[in-house]
């Protein structure tokens, strides 16, 4: 354990050829069989029982969620070949707005720079801009536009607010102030999952949040915990409104395709509506993604977890998955009943409105 | 891997592949106004670096399957380094360790990622070599399972073992 911890959490070549044959042992026989292997095969070693176990444990989560380092390098990195004169150009065609200081972040989506506004008053203010990698035609950009112009008139204190948007050197991009924190997707990375009254206060952050952009017939279709940020005690959602935009701003029918392939919408968060593929989601669409987060924070697995796609898709369309407090007891009876309504299958099965939501988790927080 | 010609060692062949798969790498991604279809075809991409590097030196290469036993290590140092330079680009020189974090748009294609991911495979290569190549054939140069079995002289089913074995402690190696 020590060895393998100064090591960077692998083995020494001596120490693998110890384990890996114990390892293949395991794993070739039912998981029923195993204690009485590894009983024989490790003996009083305690040290090496764990390793393998470990060891074992690790590759099961695998064989269940096949995604990781599944995708090749050059297929997940392609962000690493978009460049060169592209850049340069959009850079130049948008310096009469913003001068940009230097990337912040990559993704399927979006190229994310710190940028500094320019003109009109003294010391431009500094914001995050989003750089699409879809380019744009006149018309794409057009309804691009109107439907962000849609998102960027909300205004609340749980979400990221849009400042500005266009369309320049053939990409659409917007602006949103710079947030200084950490998404609730890393703190997740970091910690697993978090204390019950961390869940009820970012929960209800995001449902209030909910409650106002609904209010204002505007959807997020991409909740996830990447998509909430932490800061200054408070939960904020980026990027309201976006994915409709880009949605309006792709060809319909298209599968909806962004350069590097991703489809829009993440497949671990998205309701059974989106998966199957419905045109019309509504904003109960949402209150899913929510409670797939609700499941994550309270148990720090998905629901829903396979080794492809279409495994993914298929879960979220039929499987009931396993109450949140049969992995964490001290669940509140409520709060679990919540979070398996919100992922009702049927949009009609779930709570009507993010406003139920917040009524449920005030309940939560006054019985404890 | 000992049959190479006279006076070309296999690192001097490894920089051949580079260069080569680099410039066709380029051509294929760099096609202005066709990123709907920038995902990267690499069986294809190495095939044309083949075809142009063994048309221009006959017997450099034994075959296709030398090749690409070559391309795959060149194929890791290509991502890699532009990795490093995208990095560099974006924090004014030093490394920094990697957060997934700031705006995480779909974060899990941060270069610095990759930068990790490179540098824990060469840690597993101490572990077990034999892992260590799987990665760079399958992660890194995008083999099926299928190809990769051929160019280890294994079966499917052993690639696939290997395999969930290689991600388990890499998985572990990336641990924070």
């Amino acid at each position: 354990m020590t060895d393998a911890r100064a090591r960077g959490g692998l083995p020494s070549s001596e120490r693998w050829s110890v384990v890996e044959p114990i390892l293949d042992g395991a794993l070739a026989r039912d998981a029923r069989e195993r204690p009485a292997y590894l009983d024989d095969a490790c003996g009083h070693d305690a040290l090496l029982r764990d390793e393998v176990e470990r060891l074992v444990a690790a590759c099961e989560r695998l064989e269940r969620d096949g995604e990781y380092l599944e995708r090749p390098a050059v297929v997940r990195f392609a962000n690493l070949w978009d460049e060169g004169p592209d850049q340069a150009r959009f850079r130049n065609a948008i310096a009469d707005r913003y001068m940009i200081e230097n990337e912040i972040g990559a993704g399927g989506m979006a190229i994310v720079y710190r940028a500094r506004e320019r003109g009109g008053s003294a010391v431009g203010r500094s914001v995050a801009l989003k750089v699409l990698r879809a380019t744009a035609s006149a018309g794409v950009a057009a309804r691009f536009r109107r439907e962000i112009a849609l998102a960027s008139q909300l205004s609340h204190e749980h979400i990221v607010p849009l400042l500005d948007s266009g369309d320049s050197g053939d990409r659409l991009w917007y602006t949103m102030p710079v947030v200084e924190g950490e998404s609730l997707g890393a703190r997740l990375r970091r910690e697993g999952r978090l204390p019950i009254s961390d869940v009820l206060s970012v929960l209800g952050d995001i449902a209030r949040a909910l409650e106002y952009a609904h209010a204002r017939g505007v959807v997020h279709r991409d909740l996830k915990p990447d998509n909430v940020l932490l800061a200054e005690g408070r939960a904020m959602i980026a990027d309201f409104g976006v994915a409709k935009a880009i949605l309006a701003a792709t060809s319909p029918g298209d599968g909806v395709r962004t350069s590097t392939g991703a489809s829009i919408g993440t497949p671990a968060y998205m309701s059974p509506e989106q998966h199957a593929g419905e045109k019309s989601v509504d904003h109960r669409t949402d209150l899913y993604a929510l409670g797939v987060i609700a499941y994550e924070v309270l148990t720090g697995v998905l629901p829903f977890t396979a080794s492809s796609r279409q495994a993914v898709l298929t879960a979220h369309l039929v499987e009931i998955p396993a109450r949140p407090s049969t992995k964490r007891r001290e669940i509140p009876a409520v709060l679990d009943s919540l979070v398996m309504r919100l992922l009702a299958k049927r949009a009609d099965d779930r709570p009507p409105a993010a406003a139920d939501v917040i009524a449920t988790l005030v309940s939560v927080d006054r019985r404890d | 891997m000992t049959e190479h010609q006279p006076g070309l060692s296999l690192e001097a062949l490894t920089e051949l592949a580079y260069r080569e798969l680099r410039t066709v790498a380029h051509r294929h991604l760099a096609r202005p106004g066709d990123d709907a279809n920038q995902t990267l075809n690499t069986t294809a991409l190495v095939h044309e670096a083949y075809l142009k590097l063994a048309s221009g030196s006959p017997g450099m290469w034994r075959d296709e399957a030398h090749f690409r036993a070559v391309a795959s290590v060149a194929m890791r140092h290509i991502l890699v380094d532009r990795a490093r330079a995208r990095a560099a680009e974006r924090h004014g020189g030093g490394l920094r360790r990697v957060t997934l974090d700031e705006y995480a748009v779909a974060a899990d294609d941060d270069p610095e990622l990759l930068l990790a991911i490179d540098a824990a495979c060469t840690r597993l290569a101490e572990t077990s070599p034999r892992l260590a190549r799987l990665v760079e054939l399958r992660f890194f140069a995008a083999l099926s399972e299928a190809e990769v079995a051929t160019e280890l002289g294994v079966t499917v089913r052993t690639v696939q073992r290997d395999w969930v074995k290689a991600r388990a402690l890499l998985a572990a190696a990336l641990a924070p």
